[in-house]
């Protein structure tokens, strides 16, 4: 569906900080992109939703280059929610604020109340629709962001570190969102710092390090086969350093898991 | 050779009364000459040889419309140089005064109240983060389609979904910087200041020379006989 | 003095208050001015003057005095001086007080100017500020520059007509949403007009410790609905206490408790009483509470007012009459304290997230309070962040001995330095002990098992099958090393 080639980015002409990056997304994975502070895991998306430009190499969308279509175009196949959702807020509902993607592509007036009725049905949201944008909660905020991308028809949806800051509730509910969204066909690529989010809920991880894309792979591959953690700025979750630590469970994705497979090697 | 911004401030009032009552191109133009010189030793002329270069721009363009309304060539060079020797000095005010030290003048010797000196150097302390917040809603509306094309009705549309997220976010948190500045003991009585800017000895030379010398120079432009006084 | 023996009894009603903000919407409102020049739209050449269009609408919203609006105006001139967007620095200097001034005058004495739900005010105010401060500067000019008069009446005056107008058209779109905004924000607290006063009371906590909540309740404005009902509470000295909760439990209101703000900021009735050091809360002024009990709020960037971190840390100390030598003492040890030494001159807008954080403590340590207060410190932090913030606190609590209170969801980077913990759920105080015994009970009860940490969660669950493990698991290690004593 998405397709990168050979990217590379700078700041100053000359002074490559990101070469050779290459990857392929398909439809319906759930992504997790991971690195260091500073390693470029949010360039990377930023070069492909249009903010940046690269220097070099090609971004493709089912087939049709886009490296150069402007941001407000790329709308439509991607979705981008910020990581402070209430910086793009104005309108005084819910309801208007989704509504402001779907007019800007100018769809008439019908067409864009549909689009919203069912934007905030998926995300769980519609007995909000009257309400004012920024007097909810942060979850509930995030949800009218992910809402508002979600209305302008894109098939792939990019979150720049949604869970930072937010307490357990929020997060666990924010990705049950999102593993619905992906049950309905949705492409999911989350930038996280978390690494048991890594791995419980991500088929895939690309990591950005040392200039380029570091790994891309499973998240088990990443956390039982590499040994420069460290250096790419990432820990062993605690159900992995646990069950490393009784190596008869096997590779646990989850302290859910841990839990249950340690239980039955006890009472067995 | 440091001078504390009142200095500073009467040398700029001093200045300015000069360049309205020089009348001829001539005078004002040793007036500019003068303040060149006086950027020439504080070292300042040459790093700010751009906004100098904009100074001249604009009170050139200046000189053109009052040449236009007027016909007279002599008005206009006077009107452009007037312009230029009032805002030369105001430059270079700006540029040889900390931001803080200026507000500290302005509240122990110009008698301003501490709260608006506050808002002042708070307004300004902002401004850059503002800018980057403007530059984020941008990309994100950006990312909901908006862009900045069209015609100019839809323009000043798209402006509008930047400002009025930008304002909006910014003023939700003013109840908590008051809260904070409650928190701080703002508003008190008994304020004191950090930065001293209370006017040593070379200030008062200075500024006696200067008044002298505006003195006598208003004497001579209006011919009375300085020493009949 | 009225001695007061059951503290349980006691009510205290404040209106609300918030004497400054006129003063931080006014500066946010300049600020905003300045820098929409940038990003502002012109048609045929013609811009909105952004500055006065935010000081009008500043003015509508907050209603400030006379006086307060000639200030507004001088800073508003000053801030274009010095942003070099000043074509003649006199003519602002008149012009934008004249215009502020006019401002606040069609504000103060014409009222209820509305047709239909529309409010005219704002775009009557801001035509006729801009012309009265349009045509002062370029009055001005005209007297200064001499400028001739047919370009004076045929030229100048169209075009502050021009600009009139457009700033008339603009201030609707700022004011409206931004009017909205901020009646939401002090809507819980207007309807009260009146404020008891303890002044003449002797009250006196029952336990000598650093905070003392006695029976505290609390409602906002005038509601009915307690935010917190019968809190009970005592920290001690060298204490590194964690209150944590759901959303909307309480546990903020808490926190502005200790600070003083609940009742005086936010306006309410508080009944029993807050101690802090001894004294009580009503009786004192926020800036005084202050003096013993310092909070960092959630959104410490609000709080960073000035340009340099040097001034940043002295800005309470000049606002308390500290000498200049006083100021530099205590400015170099706190800075030590926090970790920024040798960045006295750096400006705030270049630090990074964490050193603004670092800075926001470091400024409310600078009055050496011996208790600090962290509300939500970690909600824009990244796990870095977070394991630094926590070390720096931690430390702060150990080798300095300030006694830590935090306000936070994020258990599991804040349990290696806490030595108590107390839960708070629907404004009730459920648990106060150990930090094992609250995780425990929040695991036991299902209060808010989500904020647990998931080696927890799993130490319980395999305790409720059955599995005995011998060390409850807080951290990664004891959870390693108690799992390989189960191998053997």
């Amino acid at each position: 569906m998405l397709q990168v080639e050979n990217l590379c980015f700078s700041y100053v002409p000359g002074q490559d900080i990101m070469k050779d990056v290459t990857f392929t997304i398909g439809s319906g994975e759930f992504i997790t992109l991971g690195g260091r502070n500073g390693c470029g895991k949010t360039t990377v998306t930023r070069l492909l939703v249009g903010l940046e430009t690269p220097s070099e190499g090609k971004i493709s969308y089912d087939g049709q280059d886009i490296t150069h279509m402007p941001t407000s175009e790329r709308g439509r196949f991607i979705g981008y929610v910020f990581q402070q959702p209430d910086r793009q807020m104005f309108r005084q509902t819910v309801a208007e604020e989704v509504a402001f993607g779907p007019e800007q592509l100018g769809y008439d007036k019908e067409t864009v109340c549909s689009i919203v009725k069912d934007a905030l049905e998926r995300v769980g949201i519609s007995h909000l629709a009257e309400s004012y944008p920024l007097g909810l909660r942060r979850g509930e905020k995030q949800r009218v962001a992910i809402a508002s991308a979600l209305a302008m028809q894109s098939k792939l949806l990019i979150l720049d570190e949604p869970t930072s800051g937010q307490d357990g509730t929020e997060t666990k509910e924010l990705l049950v969102l999102l593993q619905e969204l992906q049950a309905q066909g949705l492409t999911i690529l989350l930038i996280t710092h978390d690494m048991e989010i890594m791995a419980e809920y991500s088929t895939r991880v690309i990591i950005m390090g040392y200039g380029t894309k570091a790994f891309d792979g499973s998240p088990e591959e990443l956390f039982t086969n590499r040994e420069d953690l460290l250096e790419l700025g990432l820990t062993k979750p605690p159900s992995v350093v646990l069950s490393e630590t009784v190596p008869a469970l096997g590779y646990c994705k989850s302290m859910k898991e841990f839990e249950l497979r340690y239980a039955e090697y006890v009472k067995g | 050779m440091k001078f504390v911004p009142l200095t500073k401030i009467w040398a700029t009032i001093f200045v300015s009364i000069l360049a309205i009552a020089m009348k001829t191109p001539e005078l004002l133009l040793a007036l500019f000459g003068v303040e060149l010189l006086l950027m020439l030793i504080g070292g300042i002329l040459f790093r700010q040889w751009k906004p100098l270069l904009a100074l001249i721009g604009f009170s050139a363009f200046l000189g053109i419309v009052q040449y236009l309304g007027s016909w007279s060539v002599d008005s206009a060079i006077v009107t452009a140089l007037r312009m230029l020797t009032m805002t030369t000095i105001f430059m270079m005010l700006i540029v040889t005064t900390k931001t803080q030290d200026l507000t500290v003048a302005l509240v122990q010797q110009c008698r301003i109240p501490y709260a608006y000196a506050f808002m002042f150097t708070a307004a300004l302390r902002f401004v850059p983060d503002f800018l980057r917040e403007s530059k984020a809603v941008q990309e994100a509306q950006a990312c909901r389609g908006m862009s900045l094309e069209g015609n100019w009705l839809t323009k000043i549309k798209s402006y509008m979904t930047v400002i009025q997220p930008l304002m909006l976010k910014s003023l939700s948190r003013s109840e908590t910087m008051a809260l904070s500045l409650e928190l701080r003991g703002f508003g008190s009585q008994q304020h004191t200041f950090m930065r001293k800017v209370s006017l040593q000895g070379i200030d008062y030379v200075a500024f006696f020379v200067m008044l002298i010398v505006t003195l006598l120079s208003l004497c001579s432009l209006w011919g009375v006989s300085c020493f009949a006084m | 003095m009225k001695e007061i023996k059951d503290v349980s009894k006691l009510s205290y009603t404040h209106v609300q208050g918030g004497q400054f903000r006129w003063i931080t919407v006014s500066t946010i409102m300049l600020a905003l001015g300045t820098i929409l020049h940038a990003v502002s739209p012109s048609v045929a050449g013609v811009t909105p003057n952004w500055t006065i269009a935010t000081y009008c609408v500043a003015i509508n919203l907050t209603r400030p005095t006379l006086r307060q609006s000639l200030g507004i105006g001088l800073v508003a001139a000053l801030i274009n001086v010095f942003t070099s967007k000043s074509a003649l620095p006199y003519g602002n200097l008149i012009s934008e007080p004249l215009g502020a001034f006019t401002c606040a005058v069609l504000v103060h004495y014409i009222s209820n100017l509305k047709i239909g739900k529309l409010n005219l005010m704002p775009i009557l105010s801001a035509f006729i500020s801009t012309v009265a401060s349009g045509g002062a500067f370029i009055t001005c000019l005209y007297l200064v520059l001499g400028l001739p008069s047919n370009v004076y009446w045929n030229a100048m005056w169209p075009l502050v007509l021009m600009v009139a107008l457009c700033n008339a058209v603009v201030a609707p779109f700022l004011y409206i949403p931004a009017q909205k905004l901020l009646a939401r924000q002090t809507v819980k607290g207007q309807q009260l007009t009146d404020s008891s006063d303890h002044s003449d009371l002797h009250i006196v906590p029952s336990v000598k410790a650093p905070i003392v909540i006695d029976h505290m309740s609390y409602r906002y404005g005038n509601q009915t609905k307690y935010a917190v009902k019968d809190i009970n509470l005592v920290v001690n000295e060298g204490d590194f206490l964690v209150i944590t909760g759901p959303a909307g439990c309480g546990k903020s209101t808490i926190c502005m408790a200790m600070a003083g703000a609940v009742p005086k900021f936010y306006g309410g009735t508080m009944e029993g009483m807050v101690f802090i050091n001894g004294k009580a809360v009503t009786q004192l002024e926020i800036p005084d509470v202050a003096d013993d009990i310092g909070i960092v709020l959630a959104d410490y960037d609000t709080q960073l007012v000035t340009m340099t971190v040097a001034e940043e840390v002295a800005f309470a100390l000049e606002n308390r009459g500290y000498t200049a030598e006083a100021i530099e003492e205590r400015t170099a040890i706190v800075l030590d304290q926090v970790g920024l030494t040798g960045l006295e001159d750096r400006n705030v807008y270049s630090l990074s997230g964490g050193q603004r954080q670092r800075l926001a403590i470091a400024s409310v340590l600078a009055v050496n309070p011996s208790i600090l207060v962290l509300d939500e410190p970690t909600s824009s932090l990244d796990p870095e962040g977070t394991e630094e913030l926590y070390r720096l606190v931690g430390s702060l609590n150990r080798d300095h001995g300030i006694t830590v209170v935090v306000i936070d969801h994020d258990l599991h980077a804040v349990l290696p330095y806490a030595n108590r913990m107390v839960l708070v759920d629907g404004g009730e105080l459920k648990i106060d002990s150990s930090v094992e015994d609250v995780l425990s009970y929040m695991y036991d009860t299902n209060t808010y098992v989500d904020a647990l940490p998931s080696l927890f969660v799993t130490y319980k669950s395999l305790a409720a099958k059955g599995i005995a493990l011998d060390t409850p698991w807080l951290s990664l290690e004891s959870a390693q090393s108690s799992l390989l004593k189960g191998e053997r």
